[in-house]
């Protein structure tokens, strides 16, 4: 399988505010080496090098709800969780909300290692983070598994997967409209989550792969320019340059000014 | 499409806060019949601090709040309109919301309670942070107030053009004595940027009783002059915002006004698109 990945914080914010997380693991194996930027993302520890193997993958991306503190860690918690899950939380709707509420079973250790953290340098936290603090952290998630015949994805929220068979979309999923992005998508807690709701919510999807087609994850800027698009944009985000794409498209006001994350499986 | 414009650190947008600190603030809500007894300037000052505390905290992010707006508090009684923030901000007009995130004038520590997960209640306590103090003193010189707003609004969308439109929150009982506010705010509303026009809204505290109303379509029920006043004086809510103000339960239509009568305004903070809003599956 051939892997590539893209993401940029959104423009006037650092890499460091950057809210999205990726990772693409093959089954019983290491990360899967994807080509493009995630060496210098340094997301899951992927290191850099050419794709390898034609193993099953798993790709999850996730979005940090941009009003919540913690979120870009809580889509890294997602997507290692997500990563490292059974196959049922690909698939089956009370798979994903068991791993949904694993990663919220985390949290507090990770909440506390940050509190404590900040204690160390002398920067405790302040009244106005308190209250975030104690709401919890909000992201997205899009876990999908990749075979050499076909596609599971389990997804909450707006990020999204497309299916391209010779340039032509054959899926978008879970959204296909781009008025349908908002700002108050589907997000799963990091605190106080219910399974059983989150088991209701959660999207599920399957396909058959050919030989030649293509799937794209990505985050809901980047999809909804997708579904904007008049003409395939296929062969647009294949382009090497995408960060300056990227720029020219979000400073003509053709792409929302948000964090964006893409990540292309070319499964032969 | 007005309205529309992003809110970020680069784009960011102004809210100015008018503080009717006259002497007849001190007198009680609902005129001391009702089951509160509290004074109106007790009630605007602390319907401000925890507007602020909102937007602070909606702005909030590891290590810092995020300069997405700048704010402006102006008290106006005793003949005069001038800044009321006090302590290391006394005398500031406009300030990055990070920096009057860092200096209000004291912490309170104060107890809410909230369910415990298992049904039940539990003590909480908070932090709960004072920017402006209870004031009455003097006469209402609301139109002076409309015209520092407008100054101050003015030199703002001359610098920011394209940004989200200023929001000018009054609060106030209502009974300027010093012209009529009513062309002073038409004045104010008539300035925007290229996304649209300044928002007015007024948070009348009255003792004349009735009925606490939220975002009134007419001034059909409204008690007295001064509330019929100062709704003429407000902004219609924007589409966006009636949308918000019905996903939080008001009962809201297209001609709505940024209007409420002894009741808070706290809602109009969710109602400001930042990003994606954390919200928990329902």
């Amino acid at each position: 399988m051939q892997i590539t990945t893209h993401h940029a914080p959104k423009a006037g914010n650092t890499e460091a505010e950057y809210e999205d997380a990726f990772r693409v693991t093959r089954c019983g194996a290491a990360d899967v080496p994807p080509e493009g930027d995630a060496a210098t993302r340094g997301e899951g520890g992927i290191p850099p090098g050419p794709a390898q193997g034609d193993g099953s993958v798993r790709v999850v991306v996730a979005d940090g709800a941009s009003e919540s503190l913690l979120a870009g860690r809580w889509a890294r918690t997602l997507t290692d969780v997500f990563a490292a899950a059974p196959e049922a939380a690909y698939g089956e709707a009370a798979g994903f909300a068991a791993v949904a509420a694993e990663a919220a079973d985390a949290w507090p250790d990770v909440v506390a290692a940050y509190v404590a953290e900040r204690e160390e340098r002398g920067s405790p936290l302040r009244w106005y983070e308190r209250p975030g603090l104690a709401r919890g952290a909000f992201a997205t998630v899009l876990a999908v598994a990749v075979g050499a015949t076909g596609w599971r994805a389990a997804a909450m929220g707006d990020t999204c997967l497309f299916h391209v068979r010779d340039g032509v979309l054959l899926a978008a999923f879970p959204l296909d409209d781009p008025e349908a992005f908002g700002t108050a998508p589907p997000l799963l807690g990091s605190r106080e989550l219910d399974t059983a709701l989150v088991a209701e919510r959660v999207r599920l999807a399957s396909g058959e792969l050919g030989p030649a087609d293509v799937l794209y994850a990505c985050t809901d800027a980047l999809a909804a320019w997708i579904l904007a698009c008049d003409a395939p944009p296929w062969d647009t985000l294949d382009r090497a340059e995408f960060a300056a794409w990227l720029d020219a498209e979000r400073t003509a006001g053709r792409m929302a000014n948000d964090d964006v994350t893409l990540v292309r499986v070319a499964p032969r | 499409m007005t309205y529309q414009a992003e809110i970020s650190r680069a784009n960011p947008s102004c809210f100015v806060f008018l503080v009717d600190r006259s002497a007849s603030m001190v007198d009680p809500i609902g005129n001391g019949t009702g089951p509160s007894s509290a004074r109106k300037h007790e009630v605007v000052a602390d319907a401000l601090n925890r507007l602020l505390t909102e937007i602070a905290i909606k702005c909030a992010k590891e290590e810092g709040v995020r300069d997405y707006f700048h704010v402006a508090v102006i008290g106006y009684g005793a003949r005069t309109a001038a800044p009321a923030l006090g302590g290391e901000l006394a005398g500031r007009r406009l300030v990055p919301i990070s920096e009057l995130a860092e200096h209000p004038l004291r912490l309170e520590e104060r107890v809410k309670k909230e369910p415990d997960g298992a049904g039940g209640l539990v003590e909480v306590t908070t932090q709960f942070p004072v920017w402006v103090e209870p004031e009455a003193n003097g006469a209402t010189p609301m139109c002076q107030a409309l015209t520092e707003a407008t100054r101050i609004v003015g030199d703002w969308i001359s610098a920011h053009p394209r940004g989200f439109p200023p929001i000018v929150l009054n609060l106030t009982d209502g009974e300027a004595n010093d012209g009529d506010p009513v062309e002073k705010a038409e004045e104010l509303r008539r300035l925007g940027t290229d996304d649209g026009d300044t928002l007015l809204f007024n948070l009348h505290v009255s003792d004349s009783g009735g009925t606490p109303t939220t975002f009134p379509e007419s001034d059909t029920g409204l008690p007295d002059a001064y509330a019929r006043t100062l709704f003429a004086m407000s902004s219609e809510l924007p589409p966006h915002m009636q949308s918000y103000a019905r996903q939080n339960g008001y009962p809201v239509g297209e001609t709505s006004r940024g209007f409420v009568y002894n009741a808070d305004m706290i809602a109009l903070v969710q109602f400001l698109d930042i990003g994606t809003r954390a919200l928990a599956l329902r």
